[in-house]
């Protein structure tokens, strides 16, 4: 199935070592990973990580910690070209209930967004954002406040708010959760749709849905515990990596492969013991 | 309209259903008043000639708008210094001032005139500066309480869309709680109302409260309850203002998410 030519680029993130404590508890123990920019020659095309896991596993620690939102006990977390350490800013953050500023409109949401892009001028912010927000499908609804969208318009605005905030590399906790077979599939667009827009453009998608996850990753990351005679360990840590690349990835309706399954069997199978 | 409704729980009520009972609730009001009418507790009558009557005289015009002078000014003043006082909370040093401040709502207003008497020489300052005091230990501790009530995340999305620390204070802290502030705003005013005529009696400078006094002192109960009842009407009137305020300045307030 290696039909998709591709090679791996420089390092966009990555996290060395990482370990998080709170008091007497380790959430994330010498934890390690990188993400590649994935080049495809002729293609226009980011990459999806996505990072699985049963639910309190340490999968939101992780997030912040990526995110520069939650600072190491030790280790360090680096992202950006060149590779810099991440503070709260640094990549872009999707929350599972899609924050926003429910003060403002959709336009004033990208504008206060756009401001603090340097790479806009300010005679550039409208045109950008009404660029960004037809792509998107929600130009018509610029007057709006957050409030008056619906569920996908509202993830849709919160991600072209860190996308016009100049992220490349953007973050999102659980953008699956809540929603039914139809939703999910327009997310699963969404997100092809938000990397298709720049090569460098990451996503990180933390998600316990596996099937959702597969569908648009190319890699993914398995996250969990060490067991001791059946005691799941304090500290959790990327216990496997399956890179997709050359099996399922990118390939249209890719979830009705018979390779789909057996991942999504398999993945499933190693839940219990994560 | 759906009579079965209104006794059964939790079923919405019509706006015909919702005046219906309006007017149903103030007609056993009246007939309440009216049953318990005596020498010393005047009925509707009573309260209406003794409003009629006031309102003959070209004092009590001016008696009025020397009430609402002293609402709207000391409401301006209290919302200015606890709306600074709430935000500057988000400095580590002004923590515990505005901590103290909150804690100045257990003051006794009696003892606090003296004070204010021997601070300020009019009578007006000292109805202004104890009206606005008590207003503003109020209107601080329901504003320091919508601050708190941000969440860590709200901050934390902020700092992912790269504010700096002071812009967050202005879009999360100060743009984000307009409308609690001016809802908080409202229940104040109303805390205003309700000491408006206690302050005016301490300071004797002028007002409906020195009316109200007055009237108790020649044993008149028509006017002090038409006073009461006319104060009433212009804390309502203020309410319905301020809401309409929140309605304009903050209409994602009216969308039904707030």
């Amino acid at each position: 199935m290696g039909d998709y030519e591709h090679s791996r680029g420089d390092l966009l993130l990555e996290a060395v070592g990482v370990t998080k404590s709170f008091g007497d508890r380790t959430i994330l123990k010498g934890l390690s990973v990188q993400v590649h920019d994935v080049i495809r020659p002729g293609m226009t095309q980011g990459q999806i990580v996505a990072i699985l896991g049963p639910s309190g596993c340490g999968k939101t620690t992780l997030f912040r910690a990526l995110a520069g939102l939650e600072r190491p006990n030790e280790g360090i977390v680096r992202a950006g070209s060149p590779l810099v350490p991440v503070v709260a800013g640094s990549v872009g953050v999707v929350y599972q209930n899609y924050m926003l500023l429910v003060h403002r409109t959709v336009m004033g949401n990208m504008l206060v967004s756009a401001r603090n892009n340097p790479e806009i001028s300010a005679t550039d912010y409208k045109s950008r954002i009404m660029e960004l927000l037809e792509r998107f499908g929600i130009a018509r609804e610029i007057d709006k406040y957050p409030i008056q969208l619906s569920g996908g318009q509202r993830q849709r605005l919160a991600i072209a708010q860190q996308v016009i905030n100049g992220d490349k590399l953007i973050m999102m906790d659980e953008p699956f959760s809540g929603l039914d077979t139809l939703a999910k599939t327009a997310v699963c667009d969404l997100l092809v749709e938000t990397t298709n827009m720049d090569e460098h453009r990451t996503i990180v998608v933390i998600s316990h849905d596996i099937r959702s996850a597969l569908r648009i990753a190319d890699t993914v990351w398995l996250m969990g515990r060490d067991f001791v005679d059946g005691v799941p360990q304090d500290g959790a840590r990327i216990v496997e990596e399956i890179n997709l690349m050359d099996s399922i990835a990118w390939r249209p309706d890719n979830h009705r492969l018979p390779e789909f399954e057996r991942l999504v069997r398999r993945i499933e199978d190693r839940y219990p013991e994560l | 309209m759906n009579p079965k409704a209104w006794f059964t729980p939790n079923q919405p009520l019509s706006p015909a259903g919702f005046w219906l009972w309006s007017i149903i609730w103030i007609a056993v009001f009246i007939l309440t008043w009216e049953l318990w009418r005596s020498p010393t507790v005047p009925g509707v009558s009573d309260t209406l000639s003794a409003l009629m009557g006031l309102m003959g005289k070209q004092s009590f015009y001016l008696d009025i708008m020397e009430s609402l002078k002293l609402t709207t000014m000391a409401l301006g003043l209290a919302t200015v210094i606890s709306l600074l006082l709430s935000y500057a909370r988000s400095l580590g040093f002004v923590q515990p001032l505005v901590r103290g401040v909150t804690l100045m709502r257990f003051l006794s207003i009696a003892g606090l005139s003296f004070i204010a008497r021997q601070m300020f020489v009019s009578g007006d300052g000292v109805k202004l500066s104890l009206l606005t005091f008590a207003i503003t230990v109020f209107f601080t501790t329901s504003m320091v309480a919508v601050v708190m009530a941000i969440p860590q995340s709200k901050y934390d999305y902020a700092r992912t869309l790269r504010m700096s620390e002071w812009e967050i204070v202005k879009e999360i802290v100060v743009f984000g709680t307009f409308a609690d502030a001016l809802e908080a705003m409202r229940q104040n005013n109303a805390i205003g109302f309700a000491m408006l005529a206690g302050v005016e009696v301490i300071s004797r400078s002028g007002g409906l409260g020195v009316i109200m006094y007055d009237a108790k002192k020649y044993t008149d109960p028509g006017v002090q309850t038409a006073i009461m009842l006319l104060v009433l009407v212009m804390g309502i009137g203020i309410d319905y203002l301020l809401g309409l305020a929140k309605r304009v300045c903050a209409p994602h307030t009216a969308l039904g998410g707030h």
